[in-house]
């Protein structure tokens, strides 16, 4: 049985007086141990996606319709008190901005131990040995000094490790990492995620990582999910995803790719995302598509395989299509 | 305490603070002469070797009467501010962390108390109650409370949306444990130095109730009842208003330099590195 298995969710972001429909009927699922790149560009309801998961929704959004199978338990249905003790606890969380996720008033080390005592029950020393031993663990110089530093006296790349530390303190079942790399020196990226890797490896933690980087998700990724406007276009293997892509979108996004041997020229996707506002019609992607035909305008391709466990929603690739 | 010793200006303002107190506080068990005898044939004299400061129209030596006199202002006003803080402050966080119908009431409440001007609000309040020095204090207090209110609620607002809130949130807290140990202490350098200003605001209101003959009353030795009561005889000697008047000077000058300092120093960001 797969750790998370996101099914049909949908999920509605009402602002100022309109509803936006940021996600629309997305299943996925995670194996435990398993790493899962949510891929795509901004407002494309991966973050919407992931929120939705542990229920952190922004004010005005609310999910619609879907379930979301926690080790069998759909978190959906759950009391908020149940839910408190999921988070932090069985899932945790890495976000994009290391830099303002820490609170700026308490020593890193307070900050780190807290979840020790909230969902743990250690005493103020257990906790503290053991966020010495966290901050080590994920690569802190001296740690034990370094305890009483206040957030600002660290570099980015400093704050990210330690929140990944406070991420992974209670050794989660999953871990949500939105975008963990953005806002990083491109040479601490790799550190970061190599290190969360590593980490979750350790801890047997499955991670779910959003990106718009598709490098970085062919990095550290067992699985990749292409999401566009709101829904998932394509999901399968690294490898089958990166080799025999089987839809225009995501060859858009790989030809976006740069690459370091050729001088080729970047190639970007033309034109912009749907208005999720509005309502649409047939394949999300159809406006943008080179590939496209009158059926894709009028009828929405269903998710369908490709090889084993490589999905995609396209009526050109699919077996039957123009671009077999 | 090492790095408020750094902080001149904190420094000045804390020293000056704890020396209005210990004055204040050593007036209360002795003055060196009574604050309330009269003395007709030593009235109206300019400062001398006896009377430092002078002597007031019925002949009180007033260096007496301003020492004993300090504990009542301060203590009224100190009082009736942390009155303020703690309402004010508490309705000011609750509406702007819940947010909602809670917050669109106490903000409508709120605005309607700050209609009216402070002073006006708690001659109102102590009309009703009754004039006495706890009355007083009570009054001052909820005339506190809106500007406290108003400026927690405001804090907590532009501390929610930071990402350490949503972290915390991420990380399985409850939400009294959110406010507790992650809005709270955030909000903490504004309502310090809010909490400054107000103190100075509320001797000035406590000073104005006591003028209107309704907190403490003469001859009770109080800095707003001097200043009153030597109104009349401004032009005849200028010692009577300025020893009150310079006292009350002190003590807010004492306040604001004190929360100054004390913002940059609770402020771990504009704290310097290796301070």
């Amino acid at each position: 049985m797969a750790l998370l298995d996101v099914r049909n969710l949908a999920t509605e972001l009402a602002t100022g007086g309109e509803t936006v429909r940021a996600v629309r009927d997305v299943s996925f699922s995670i194996d435990a141990g398993q790493t899962l790149g949510l891929v795509g560009e901004s407002g494309c309801g991966k973050t919407m996606t992931a929120r939705s998961v542990a229920r952190l929704l922004p004010p005005g959004g609310r999910v619609s319709a879907g379930q979301v199978l926690f080790d069998g338990v759909d978190l959906l249905g759950l009391p908020e008190a149940a839910m408190r003790d999921i988070r932090g606890h069985r899932i945790g969380f890495v976000f994009q901005d290391p830099s303002t996720s820490l609170n700026p008033v308490y020593p890193i080390g307070m900050q780190l131990a807290e979840p020790l005592r909230l969902h743990l029950g250690l005493g103020r020393r257990a906790a503290r040995d053991r966020a010495v031993e966290l901050l080590d663990r994920v690569g802190i110089p001296s740690p034990a000094r370094r305890m009483d530093d206040y957030p600002h006296q660290l570099s980015g790349g400093m704050r990210q490790r330690v929140m990944i530390a406070i991420a992974l303190s209670c050794a989660p079942r999953l871990l949500i990492a939105d975008e963990p790399t953005t806002a990083l020196d491109v040479t601490i990226q790799a550190q970061i995620l190599e290190l969360i890797q590593e980490l979750c490896a350790e801890t047997g933690s499955a991670v779910l990582l959003i990106t718009h980087n598709l490098g970085i998700a062919a990095g550290i990724c067992d699985r990749i999910a292409v999401m566009y406007a709101g829904q998932i276009v394509e999901t399968g293997p690294t490898d089958a995803l990166f080799y025999t892509p089987a839809m225009p979108y995501s060859w858009g996004l790989l030809d976006a790719l740069p690459t370091v041997d050729e001088e080729e020229r970047l190639v970007p996707i033309a034109g912009g995302p749907p208005d999720l506002a509005a309502p649409l019609a047939g394949c999300h992607f159809a406006p943008r598509c080179p590939h496209v035909r009158e059926v894709c305008r009028v009828d929405g391709p269903p998710m369908t395989e490709r090889t084993a466990g490589h999905l995609a929603r396209c009526h050109a690739t699919a077996p039957e299509g123009w671009l077999r | 305490m090492k790095r408020l010793a750094r902080h001149p200006s904190a420094l000045v303002g804390a020293v000056l603070l704890l020396v209005v107190v210990a004055a204040s506080l050593v007036g209360m068990v002795a003055t060196p002469h009574d604050p309330t005898a009269v003395d007709p044939l030593a009235r109206m004299q300019s400062p001398t070797l006896a009377y430092p400061l002078g002597t007031d129209q019925f002949g009180r030596d007033i260096l007496s009467r301003v020492l004993a006199g300090g504990h009542l202002t301060l203590a009224t006003a100190f009082f009736s501010v942390l009155f303020g803080l703690f309402i004010g402050g508490g309705i000011g966080c609750l509406a702007g962390y819940f947010g909602r119908t809670v917050d669109l009431g106490v903000v409508a409440l709120m605005d309607i108390l700050l209609a009216f001007p402070a002073v006006l609000l708690a001659l109102g309040i102590v009309a009703i109650l009754g004039g006495s020095v706890t009355n007083v204090i009570v009054a001052v207090g909820i005339a506190t409370v809106p500007v406290f209110a108003r400026v927690a609620r405001a804090a907590v607002l532009s501390v929610v949306v930071r990402p350490y809130v949503k972290a915390a949130i991420a990380m399985g807290c409850t939400h009294r444990r959110i406010l507790a140990r992650h809005v709270l202490p955030n909000i903490l350098g504004p309502m310090l130095v809010l909490t400054t200003t107000t103190i100075a605001t509320a001797i000035l209101i406590g000073s104005a109730l006591s003028f209107l003959g309704l907190g403490a009353a003469p001859p009770t030795p109080e800095w707003g009842v001097m200043l009153s009561d030597a109104r009349a005889y401004m032009q005849l000697g200028w010692w009577l208003t300025a020893a009150p008047g310079v006292a009350l000077a002190l003590v807010v000058l004492a306040l604001n330099l004190l929360g100054d300092g004390l913002r940059d120093l609770i402020d771990p960001t504009s704290r310097q590195v290796g301070g």
